[in-house]
């Protein structure tokens, strides 16, 4: 009875210990996602930073960055 | 900065965000696929090792709160040497690296004081004392909730990684006052039992899954930390990105 009673403790350290890694996990996993979703649509509208611009060559080192 | 190759060829090549970003694609899936085997294997031996003669069952707690334990101060040690890396370098990746690593250390000193208590309870016959040890971990825990809240409320990360790094380091003095709390002062909580002078004094049928645990939350945060950094540099490029934007339809509409 008393093994049993203990059972819960390990159990409950275990079950919240998977939720927390749990959301560490699915936290890094959904801003990675987000931010590189945030950056396609940036790129496609044709900005650049300075330094993309300066290791790109030709057209894309030119002042005029947005096309819209 | 004629060099646009994304080879790693030097250990300074690693500061540069782009060169990073590279190598972290690279390495993620190996961390990841690492990790889950190494949990696989330290979950397996954590439940079909045999229970303690005295304290049973509740001796597997052990292995989750021991790890998450050696990770909270890890974790802060991580920082503490990213705030000197950016104090003394003024480098942009060293505040990535403190930055991103705090939540991830508040969650693993969550997981240490939960488990802690619910380990405690049955074994101690309490939740909770307001002991040396129990206390400097929940002070611990504060101020990675503290700095969250700080970088949080500031909008220039830049500006914000000088004062958070002397935050850090002042908080540092924290680590060796969790570490030698139980041996300066009269705790409920045991002195250390794995990492001390004359080797463990845990037994080899305890100490394998204790040590495979141990490894595999090591490779976690490591593999979780090399994420959240590269979120971190698209996260500040997104909004450099949005300032050039915002400049460039300023000046349109003045022309």
């Amino acid at each position: 009875m008393e093994l049993a009673h203990n059972e819960g403790y390990v159990l409950a350290s275990y079950a919240i210990t998977l939720v927390a890694m749990i959301v560490i996990i699915g936290w890094v996993l959904l801003d990675s996602r987000g931010r590189q979703r945030e950056l396609k649509r940036l790129e496609e509208t044709g900005i650049r930073r300075r330094s993309a611009r300066t290791a790109a060559t030709g057209e894309a080192a030119t002042e005029k960055t947005i096309d819209a | 900065m004629t060099d646009t190759s994304l080879a790693i060829r030097s250990f300074s090549d690693l500061a540069n965000p782009a060169k990073f970003i590279a190598l972290a694609g690279k390495l993620i899936p190996w961390m990841a696929g690492v990790t889950a085997i190494l949990f696989a294997v330290g979950l397996w031996l954590c439940f079909t090792t045999e229970g303690d003669y005295q304290q049973g069952e509740t001796v597997r707690i052990m292995y989750i709160h021991v790890p998450a334990a050696w990770l909270s101060m890890m974790c802060y040690t991580i920082m503490a040497a990213s705030a000197v890396g950016t104090l003394v370098w003024r480098h942009p990746l060293a505040d990535v690296s403190a930055r991103v690593a705090a939540p991830l250390g508040a969650a693993f000193t969550f997981v240490a004081l939960v488990t802690g208590s619910l380990w405690g309870k049955p074994m101690w016959g309490t939740w909770w004392v307001w002991d040396a040890r129990l206390t400097s971990v929940f002070i611990l825990f504060l101020m990675y909730l503290g700095l969250i809240a700080f970088n949080r409320a500031m909008d220039d990360p830049s500006r914000a990684a000088r004062v958070s790094a002397v935050m850090i380091l002042i908080g540092f003095v924290n680590i060796p006052i969790i570490k030698f709390s139980v041996d300066w002062f009269n705790t409920l909580h045991q002195p250390a039992s794995v990492v001390r002078m004359g080797g463990p004094a845990v037994d080899p049928e305890f100490l394998r899954p204790l040590l495979v645990m141990a490894i595999a939350f090591t490779m976690l945060f490591f593999t979780l930390h090399m994420m959240a950094m590269r979120t971190e540099i698209w996260r500040r490029r997104v909004a450099a990105m949005r300032r050039i934007a915002a400049r460039s339809a300023a000046r349109g509409q003045e022309g």
